[in-house]
């Protein structure tokens, strides 16, 4: 196998996994995340002449996001909320499970443009002005995303919070 | 542990979802069919692009057809967006349409999108964007649009939008036609007026991937003109479809 294909073959098993997240946290599907983070590779690797000298890895974010950016221009699409937890026995709520399924939750119910900055920010840990570049956003339409996105998610967790106590 | 660092562990570890192991064997030929694609399409846009601009240019001279076409205000194509067929950048195939039309400094560019190469059946897509460089990366999407389906590469019109205006920008009617018509026209609601549109070739990797890329003639900071009527010719002006 020669150099490069080693790299890649390195950089995709160190980023797949990760990809894969994001991408089930982008689509709500595990099936599409599974594709669209195949996808993401695919398109990674024909371009790895180019960028891996430079940074794969935020290359490989901005695929990704592209993939699925074309969600947002069409009329929006909730996705299924199969896995909300029912109310909250108090027990329940310390459980480590129990809390990560309902911030999942609550983040499938912001707008797609909401989960993307949310995803890309804070799991992938890209500044907001990565984040702007990757989305093609106004560094200020990113900076107010992430802030309303995070507000929605307080309140969310806030509710549960209360409905446990209930 | 803060809200945010409880939304990170969230995230890193999202209940119900297993990552699988992905297979990068078939990831690495896909990786290299798009390379030699690229580069064997690459090799041919030269051609392409000095074809495309005479058919553009034709149009302006002599807007055949039953018709007048409202001109006003465009200008050619400068050449200045170059093909990309032979970059690197995601998903974009085929050349990219120039429109000559200028809004915020950016022009307004149509090109085509595909996720899988060997599937535009199922995943072409036609991108509205603006570019103020030329370059991959200064490419702004303002309308996607794709047919449901897997009849994307069937004989007939595709991805038709409507002009409208979007944040104040104005937009025109545009799609792609796959095959190979002549002239495009449609039918002003209201006055009746017939108009043609702007026409650029495309083409895929296969040698039955062509189309052609439509877009109907607007005035920026007006509501566009309502069409109806989207009609096909061939060279005979024998109606298509």
């Amino acid at each position: 196998m020669a150099r490069g294909d080693e790299e890649f073959v390195e950089f995709a098993e160190a980023s797949s996994a990760r990809l894969q997240r994001a991408a089930y946290l982008l689509t709500g599907d595990p099936h599409q995340a599974e594709e669209a983070a195949q996808a993401t590779l695919v398109r990674v690797y024909a371009a790895w002449g180019r960028i891996r000298h430079g940074d794969p890895y935020a290359y490989a974010r901005t695929a990704l996001a592209n993939l699925v950016h074309d969600q947002w221009r069409r009329p929006m699409r909730e996705y299924a909320t199969e896995v909300m937890p029912e109310q909250q026995a108090p027990r329940d709520v310390a459980d480590d499970v129990t809390r990560r399924r309902w911030l999942i939750s609550a983040l499938r119910r912001l707008s797609p443009q909401e989960r993307t900055v949310i995803v890309l920010r804070h799991l992938f840990d890209a500044s907001e002005t990565d984040v702007a570049r990757d989305l093609n956003l106004p560094l200020g339409t990113v900076k107010s995303l992430n802030s309303r996105a995070l507000a929605k998610l307080r309140t969310s967790h806030l509710d549960m919070e209360l409905g446990a106590r209930r | 542990m803060t809200d945010l660092d409880e939304l990170k562990h969230a995230m890193d570890a999202p209940p119900d979802f297993e990552p699988v192991v992905l297979d990068l064997h078939r990831v690495m030929v896909a990786g290299r069919r798009v390379r030699r694609r690229r580069r064997a399409a690459g090799a041919a846009a030269s051609g392409v692009a000095v074809a495309a601009l005479l058919v553009v240019g034709g149009q302006l001279m002599s807007p055949a057809g039953t018709g007048a076409i409202d001109a006003a205000g465009y200008s050619a194509p400068s050449g200045a967006v170059p093909s990309a067929i032979n970059s690197s950048a995601p998903g974009i195939l085929g050349r990219v349409v120039e429109t000559g039309r200028q809004i915020d400094g950016k022009q307004w560019i149509i090109y085509a999108e595909t996720v899988d190469p060997d599937q535009l059946n199922l995943n072409l897509t036609l991108v509205l964007g603006r570019t103020r460089t030329g370059y991959i990366n200064d490419f702004t999407k303002d309308i996607i649009s794709s047919d449901q389906g897997a009849t994307r590469m069937a004989e007939g019109f595709h991805a038709v939008k409507a002009g409208t205006v979007i944040d104040g920008r104005t937009t025109p009617t545009f799609g792609y036609y796959k095959g190979e018509p002549a002239r495009i026209t449609a039918r002003v609601t209201g006055s009746g007026k017939t108009v043609e549109a702007h026409l650029t070739a495309w083409s895929g990797f296969a040698p039955t991937e062509k189309a052609q890329i439509f877009w109907f003639d607007f005035t920026q900071g007006q509501a566009p003109a309502q069409l109806t009527d989207l009609t096909a010719y061939d060279r005979d002006g024998k109606t298509l479809g």
